[in-house]
């Protein structure tokens, strides 16, 4: 696989689709669905935006715009499918807010989507949201800048309006922390043979939490060495690899780091696999592919670089970026 | 590193630090125009000031300052008798209590609403206004307080009051009665002048920077008026401007524009001079917008804080909505006076019982820093999505990238086990796959040997199968091998028969995932694979040249020992084959892992957990494909129990009432009766009896009941028995007929 059409990709063309967004503002998470054909967006203009792919004419059409908070949206994500169409939004207004589609809307009315829940537990801003993987439930993780992970549950999927918050843990017990110091990212093991877990990203270090034997959650491993604030982490798709090898990353000032988590029955090993500074700018976002073979990062350059692991040893593959000029994808 | 075009607004060239050299746009005038800088104060805004934060004894609900801006005056109250107002030397080292101002009163709910410093004549008194409807002036004179006198008339609160900025001694009260009082605090008497709003309560009034003689005031239903004082009948404009509550007003220091603030939890710009009714800049806030101010010399920053649930103090750009310039965090409970110094320096007071003066420069904080400038999404067709930004066009634009790095771990790759694999993998040209499909060829071909009798007579029987014909290239490459090696190797014959029976009906499910997995990877690469294979083909003629060196080094490796073993009777495969799983699963290619898994099924020993991984794995990817019939062929085909009750357990049937359309909940009615509606679900239209058994009905009008009565109608009548006017026996007539 890989060295091959790793090469390869640098003799074709990318074949990049642009299109306007129409938010006023910037844009701040894109979101696929689960089956891919659908596409959510979320901006500082308060809105966000579904679209649908159009595959016969290979373009994305807008499902429905609606106002969804008050302040800029920091992040939208579908839930499983299973559990319906449903998106959840977090909100600098320090709200979560659910969203259900209603098929008998029609299409653009800004109805199609309807609150089905709006959270206001956190004192500060919401920074960041993540639906558990789905054999644990309809459950939603949102941490906040006030440090505190909430776990919601959502017991009915007929009646989303019904949560509770299942759990509730400081990442840096008896620290307070202010709106601007807490910078903090969350991302769930998507692993269905490992105990739940999540990596919480909190300052200038990564804390991966498990539930002890009272099921209260514990960080128990911390991963280091960060020089500045943890931006983003992402939990590599396991893809059915053992317990062991989950890769995950995050990104932070500048640097882009892979963690290799492996465990040993009693506890689990972060093993830095590597580093990169390439962007030379701030890193804000990380995301792997769904295979978790490939990882996108994507800093305040407007570049995406993609990272791919060859024979053991990641390398950047390739730079993808949006040449305003010539109005087409550079290589 | 320039600074990234995302800090400054959107498309605005604003003048950031303009100091002096900006004086020149703003007419100077006394108090209200702490912009109209002498040099001396221009030094004070070249030097940072520091933070500065004074703990005060209680809650404070208002400040102002001195017309030289070297003092200010806090307002608020002291258990329930005491009202109280400290005024501070501020300067640039930091601050000194000036006055303690008391006033102990006998109207226990008496408190401060509002405090202003008088300016020009009236430079040394302090006003401060009550919710019972007096206002206190205090003379400060000579660096010590005194009550000078009281005035107003108990009745309703007064919200605000304002001192003119080109007459000292004129000041305006905003009542909580709807009216607005004008008072010359050189006459002794009565409210000079008392204007009627006919609106609602009164939350703020102010005067207009440089005409002495307008005003304008907030109200309590949304509303806004611009008054003349000359003109004490009617207002001269007013304005819808918010949903609920109007909390605040200011004047721009250009006397064009006005910004108001309202629970509705907006801040809207108005144009005064137009006849335009809408807002020229509207600024969605977190909370409600309790007050709100002018940065100086930016034209066009504004500060504002809320009044309940947010302590942080915004600065917008009017023209940046969306994101706030900066704010403040400071305050630990709702500001509920601000004030600019300067242009940098903000003074705030807060219920937090604190006066703080903060500067932009040191203790601001940008909400754009805060915010993730990126959003990237994968999907499963190797799409990714990333936001980008046009800085020069007010759109954003998102950047869909269709790129086929991965195209490698596409659903290609698999084939039956054998050469009929490896020609799609050829095919398709993954050619590790075809070597894998090859090893495992060399290593289990002694099975094929019973298998290709099996599969000549699938042949036959499903002759429209796609993937036939691969499967007859497969028999055909592999008897002669086959021929050669199994001379020694018909002591191992018993046991693979044995295996085989299981082994063919996973073939079936599999050639059946091939087809559609085949027909996938033609929709999903459509023409653009096409066209890459073709020039793949341009590029490298063969297949074996350098580029894939390694993979042939790799695959050489296994080969040759397969090779030389080929006449030795038993194979050690499981090393060669654990390494291939553990490579491809390694590699994220569940797909291999899994197809090897239920190709070569038990011949394999694969931990099972893993196997169970993997085909969880391998579900969920065929899930994302919505590639369902394959998915369900591959739960049924193995062996592993978790995996087998997906099958059995994942289907859910949602059930509501056809009369209430409420879902049916399986209650101590059983399924018979809806709850809600107290009716019973599809009745017999004849009987209107439950039907338990055979329910018959006609496909026309959907009733119908049980068979018995059914009939027994139908040989009376032709028409439905519920009176649908449906003729039921028409329509099964025409169908038997056509």
């Amino acid at each position: 696989m890989s060295e091959h059409d790793c090469y390869r990709i640098l003799f074709f063309q990318m074949s990049a689709n642009i299109f306007d967004t129409g938010h006023e503002d910037l844009i701040h998470d894109v979101a696929f669905d689960f089956y891919g054909k659908r596409l959510a967006t979320c901006s500082s203009d308060q809105r966000i935006k579904v679209w649908e792919h159009n595959s016969k004419m290979n373009s994305w059409e807008t499902v429905d715009t609606w106002k969804a908070h008050d302040c800029s949206i920091l992040k939208v994500t579908w839930a499983h499918p299973e559990f319906g169409q449903v998106l959840a939004s977090c909100s600098f207004d320090r709200s979560v807010c659910i969203w259900e589609e209603q098929e008998n809307e029609p299409r653009n009315s800004g109805r199609r989507f309807v609150q089905r829940a709006r959270i206001q537990d956190s004192l500060k801003s919401v920074q960041d949201i993540e639906f558990a993987p789905n054999i644990l439930g309809l459950k939603l993780a949102a941490c906040a800048a006030d440090g505190i992970v909430r776990i919601y549950e959502f017991l009915e999927v007929t009646n989303l309006e019904d949560y509770t918050c299942m759990d509730e843990f400081e990442i840096n017990p008896g620290s307070i922390t202010k709106e601007v110091d807490g910078h903090y990212c969350i991302s769930w093991c998507p692993s269905r043979f490992n105990p739940p877990m999540m990596v919480v990203g909190c300052g200038k270090e990564a804390k991966i939490f498990r539930q002890d034997g009272q099921s209260k959650w514990q960080a128990y491993e911390v991963l280091s060495g960060h020089e500045d604030t943890v931006h983003d982490v992402s939990w590599a798709p396991t893809m059915g690899r053992l317990v062991s090898p989950h890769y995950f990353l995050f990104s932070e000032d500048q640097h882009v780091r892979i963690y290799k988590i492996t465990s040993d029955r009693t506890r689990y090993l972060a093993e830095l696999l590597c580093s990169f500074r390439d962007h030379n700018v701030e890193v804000w976002r990380v995301e792997w592919n769904v295979t978790g073979t490939i990882l996108s990062s994507s800093g305040d350059d407007g570049k995406v670089r993609l990272w791919k692991a060859a024979d053991g040893e990641w390398k950047c593959m390739s730079i993808l970026s949006y040449d305003r000029q010539s109005e087409h994808s550079e290589m | 590193m320039t600074e990234p075009y995302w800090r400054s607004p959107l498309h605005l060239s604003t003048s950031v630090g303009g100091g002096p050299s900006n004086n020149t746009a703003y007419p100077t005038f006394g108090f209200a125009s702490p912009w109209s800088e002498t040099p001396a104060r221009n030094q004070a805004m070249v030097t940072k000031r520091d933070f500065l934060k004074i703990e005060l004894n209680n809650p404070m609900n208002a400040l102002s300052a001195s017309p030289d801006q070297t003092r200010v005056v806090v307002g608020g109250h002291q258990g329930t008798y005491l009202i109280m107002l400290k005024t501070f030397r501020v300067t640039e080292k930091g601050a000194e209590e000036e006055m303690n101002l008391r006033y102990r009163n006998n109207d226990n709910k008496q408190s401060i609403n509002d405090v202003k410093w008088g300016n020009q004549h009236s430079k040394n008194k302090i006003a401060a206004a009550s919710n019972n409807g007096y206002i206190l002036l205090w003379d400060v004179g000579g660096g010590r307080g005194k009550l000078d006198r009281t005035i107003g008339e108990q009745g309703r609160a007064i919200n605000k009051i304002c001192v003119n900025p080109m007459q000292g001694s004129l000041m305006l009260c905003a009542l909580q009665d709807w009216t607005i009082q004008m008072w010359d605090l050189r006459d002794r008497g009565r409210a000079k002048v008392t204007f009627h709003g006919r609106a609602n309560s009164v939350r703020d009034v102010q005067f207009h920077p440089s005409n002495s003689t307008e005003f304008i005031a907030a109200f309590d239903n949304g509303m806004i008026q611009k008054w003349d004082i000359r003109k004490p009948n009617l207002y001269e404009k007013r304005l819808f401007a918010h949903t609920n509550s109007a909390l605040t007003v200011d004047w721009h220091p250009d006397g064009n524009k006005v910004a108001s603030g309202g629970v509705d939890k907006t801040i809207k710009i108005w144009d005064m001079n137009s006849d335009d009714n809408k807002p020229t800049e509207l600024i969605p806030c977190i909370a409600g917008v309790a007050r709100v101010q002018w940065r100086p010399n930016q034209v066009d920053e504004i500060a504002s804080c809320s009044f309940k649930k947010d302590n942080r103090i915004f600065i917008w750009n009017i023209k940046r909505p969306y994101i706030a310039s900066y704010f403040f965090d400071e305050h630990e409970d709702t500001p509920t006076g601000i004030l600019w110094h300067d242009t940098h320096v903000l003074w705030s007071c807060s219920k937090d019982r604190t006066f703080i003066q903060q500067d932009i420069r040191t203790k601001s904080h940008r909400q754009i820093d805060l915010l993730n400038k990126c959003g990237i999404g994968w999907n499963v067709y190797d799409r990714l999505a990333f936001a980008i930004d046009k800085p020069a066009v007010e759109d954003n634009s998102i950047l869909d990238d269709l790129n086929q790095i991965r195209r490698s771990q596409r659903r290609l790759s698999p084939g039956a086990s054998d050469s009929g694999v490896l020609e799609i993998a050829l095919k398709s040209q993954k050619y590790r796959s075809s070597q894998t499909w090859k090893i495992v060829q060399l290593l289990f071909s002694k099975d094929t040997l019973e298998k290709t009798e099996d599969e000549e007579k699938k042949l036959v029987t499903n002759s429209d199968n796609s993937n036939l014909t691969l499967f007859k290239n497969k028999s055909i490459n592999a008897s002669p091998k086959i021929s050669t090696k199994s001379l020694g190797e018909n002591n191992n014959n018993n046991t693979i028969q044995n295996v085989d029976h299981p082994k063919e009906k996973v073939s079936d499910g599999m050639q059946e995932i091939f087809k559609n997995e085949d027909s996938l990877s033609e929709s999903e690469e459509s023409d653009e694979f096409v066209t890459d294979e073709n020039r793949e083909k341009e590029n490298i003629p063969a297949t074996q040249p350098p580029p894939h060196s390694n993979l042939i080094k790799m695959t050489s490796k296994l080969v040759q020992p397969t090779l030389k073993s080929a006449v030795r009777l038993v194979w050690d495969h499981e090393p060669i084959m654990d390494s291939l799983l553990e490579y491809y699963a390694e590699q994220g290619d569940v797909q291999m892992c899994v197809t090897l898994v239920l190709v070569l099924n038990e011949k394999l020993k694969v931990d099972e957990d893993c196997v169970e991984r993997w085909l969880f794995s391998y579900i969920e990817l065929l899930h994302r494909f919505q590639l369902w019939i394959p998915a369900s062929a591959i739960i049924s085909s193995c062996k592993i129990p978790s995996v087998r009750v997906k099958n059995q357990e994942a289907t859910t049937i949602y059930t509501t009432c056809n009369n209430c359309f409420k879902p049916i909940i399986n209650s101590h009615n059983g399924f018979w009766v809806c709850d809600k509606c107290q009716k019973l679900l599809n009745p017999c239209s004849t009987c209107h009896q439950i039907v338990k058994g055979l329910y018959s009905w006609c496909q026309g009008c959907g009733h119908g009941g049980h068979l018995a009565h059914m009939s027994e109608w139908f040989q009376k009548s032709a028409e439905c028995p519920t009176g649908c006017g449906h003729y039921c026996v028409h329509a099964l007539f025409d169908k038997e007929h056509s």
